[in-house]
């Protein structure tokens, strides 16, 4: 264990500064890949449509909260504690860092409310109709959950809304 | 040589693109999500080296149809291709190709926009968390043609200097017996 | 001028894709027909190999194949996916319109479909429809 921290060559993740959003960037048609991938993955290992959207919302469920973190300190946010700033800090400032623009926040009746993304991350370059836009949910989800908001997050496509 | 660093540079500089953290992160959780899947570290090496394959085997269609670089089935080739093209257009980064051979050569990179936060626990020390882009690289070249084997040969993830992928050149893979009765 | 028909293989000779307009009278739509056509653009590919004064930097030997009734585009891409479009002798040629089915339809809407896997028939619906309006927008179909 000794003998690895001192290996340790520079320029690993303990030098580096997360206080600054990295500027590097990466093709989008790898993510789409990779995400295709993945989904590819799933549904062969649990052959069921209906299994894929509850894991891919799974998989961003584990990305809710570090982004929480990361985004809130570097942003220098305070925490929220009522929903309609705290559904406002993610549609704009979150969704920002995440995919450089915001998504529009909708108010439906009891306690029901909508991000509007016109054209997801995910969805761009792969067929809406697998229910990618899961994962999306799954990280609001996250983040809802690590602020400490119970919730229930859920895709629609038609219009597209998450809330 | 160099326009085939140029091709990538392009290629890059078109694409849309995203921010490399929400790529990582995602990659990250993906493979938190399989190590779930399967508890055996191997198993999860192996599921990452399909995955991999899979997105190979695609994104050689997008390497082609975006840059229009001419078909090379040439083996030693394809290590600039892969190096300045391939890691150019879709990661952002490049390679350097070390000791080229007619059966094989290295390719080395420090910076790697999959890794960004990521530390493996000690747990965790067998697996190959970028094992993904070896199955991409052995997909792709599947494709043309090339068979090979790929793997890490250092990773700075378990403490090395940089990370090294070695591919090592199998056979060639005709697409069949008419092409050599012409020849 | 007219388009007949319209087809993918893949490199072990599959048919992915085919597609029949109704300019064709005699119909090509039977696996019989599209191995023999695979057969004769594989033989076409090694002739036009071997019989080339040197060798092709882009590795693409064949164009197309013409006849008095009908003519044959052909476009083959690194990765050995050959799309075929059948056509009046008189048009001129679509090489370049191949190049753009494979590059923007394709791959956006093939190779990028999760759901697909690599060797099977197409039948993914975007692609269909994009294709179909694709061809129809090309000038040697509305003078037919």
């Amino acid at each position: 264990m000794e003998s690895r921290l001192l290996r340790r060559p520079v320029g690993t993740i303990l030098e580096r500064n997360v206080a600054t959003k990295s500027k590097a960037e990466v093709n989008l048609h790898a993510f789409s890949l990779l995400f295709g991938s993945y989904m590819e993955y799933t549904l062969r290992r649990f052959p069921d449509q209906q299994n894929i959207e509850r894991r891919l919302d799974e998989t961003g469920y584990r990305l809710g909260p570090r982004i929480l973190e990361l985004v809130s300190f570097r942003e220098r946010a305070n925490r929220q504690l009522k929903i309609q700033p705290m559904l406002n800090f993610i549609s704009t400032t979150i969704w920002r860092n995440l995919f450089g623009k915001s998504a529009s926040l909708l108010k439906f009746p009891r306690g029901t409310w909508g991000i509007r993304d016109s054209e997801p991350l995910t969805n761009k370059y792969i067929s809406p109709n697998l229910g990618g836009a899961a994962f999306i949910g799954g990280i609001i989800r996250g983040i809802l959950c690590a602020a400490n908001f119970e919730c229930t997050v859920a895709c629609h496509q038609i219009a597209p809304e998450k809330g | 040589m160099a326009n085939f660093a140029r091709s990538g540079e392009m290629a890059f500089l078109k694409a849309d693109k995203i921010n490399s953290e929400i790529f990582s992160l995602t990659y990250g959780a993906m493979v938190a999500q399989i190590m779930k899947d399967y508890e055996d570290i191997e198993e999860v090496n192996r599921q990452l080296d399909r995955m991999g394959q899979n997105i190979g085997s695609r994104l050689i269609d997008e390497l082609f149809a975006k840059t229009g670089i001419p078909v090379s089935s040439n083996f030693m080739e394809t290590a600039e291709v892969i190096a300045k093209v391939g890691f150019k257009m879709f990661l952002g980064i490049t390679a350097n190709v070390v000791n080229p051979t007619p059966q094989q050569y290295s390719l080395t990179f420090r910076d790697n926009p999959m890794v960004d936060f990521v530390e493996l626990p000690d747990n965790c020390a067998n697996l190959r968390y970028c094992n993904l882009l070896c199955g991409v690289i052995r997909g792709a070249l599947e494709q043309v043609q090339i068979k090979v084997e790929c793997h890490f040969v250092r990773d700075m993830l378990r403490g090395d200097e940089t990370n090294e992928i070695q591919v090592r050149f199998l056979e060639q893979v005709r697409e069949s017996a008419l092409d050599q009765s012409f020849a | 001028m007219t388009i007949f028909n319209f087809l993918i293989f893949n490199p072990s000779g599959l048919c992915l894709y085919f597609k029949e307009f109704p300019a064709a009278t005699s119909s090509k739509n039977n696996p019989d027909s599209w191995k023999l056509m695979y057969g004769l653009l594989h033989g076409l590919k090694g002739f036009s190999q071997f019989m080339a004064p040197r060798p092709s930097p882009s590795g693409r030997y064949l164009r197309c194949l013409s006849t008095h009734e009908y003519k044959l585009h052909c476009f083959e891409t690194a990765t050995c996916v050959r799309f075929v479009i059948s056509t009046d002798p008189r048009t001129p040629d679509l090489h370049d319109q191949l190049a753009t089915i494979y590059n923007t339809l394709y791959v956006e809407y093939v190779i990028k479909n999760p759901l697909y896997k690599l060797g099977d028939r197409i039948d993914c619906e975007l692609f269909v429809t994009r294709l179909d309006s694709y061809l129809r927008s090309l000038p040697c179909f509305a003078s037919s």
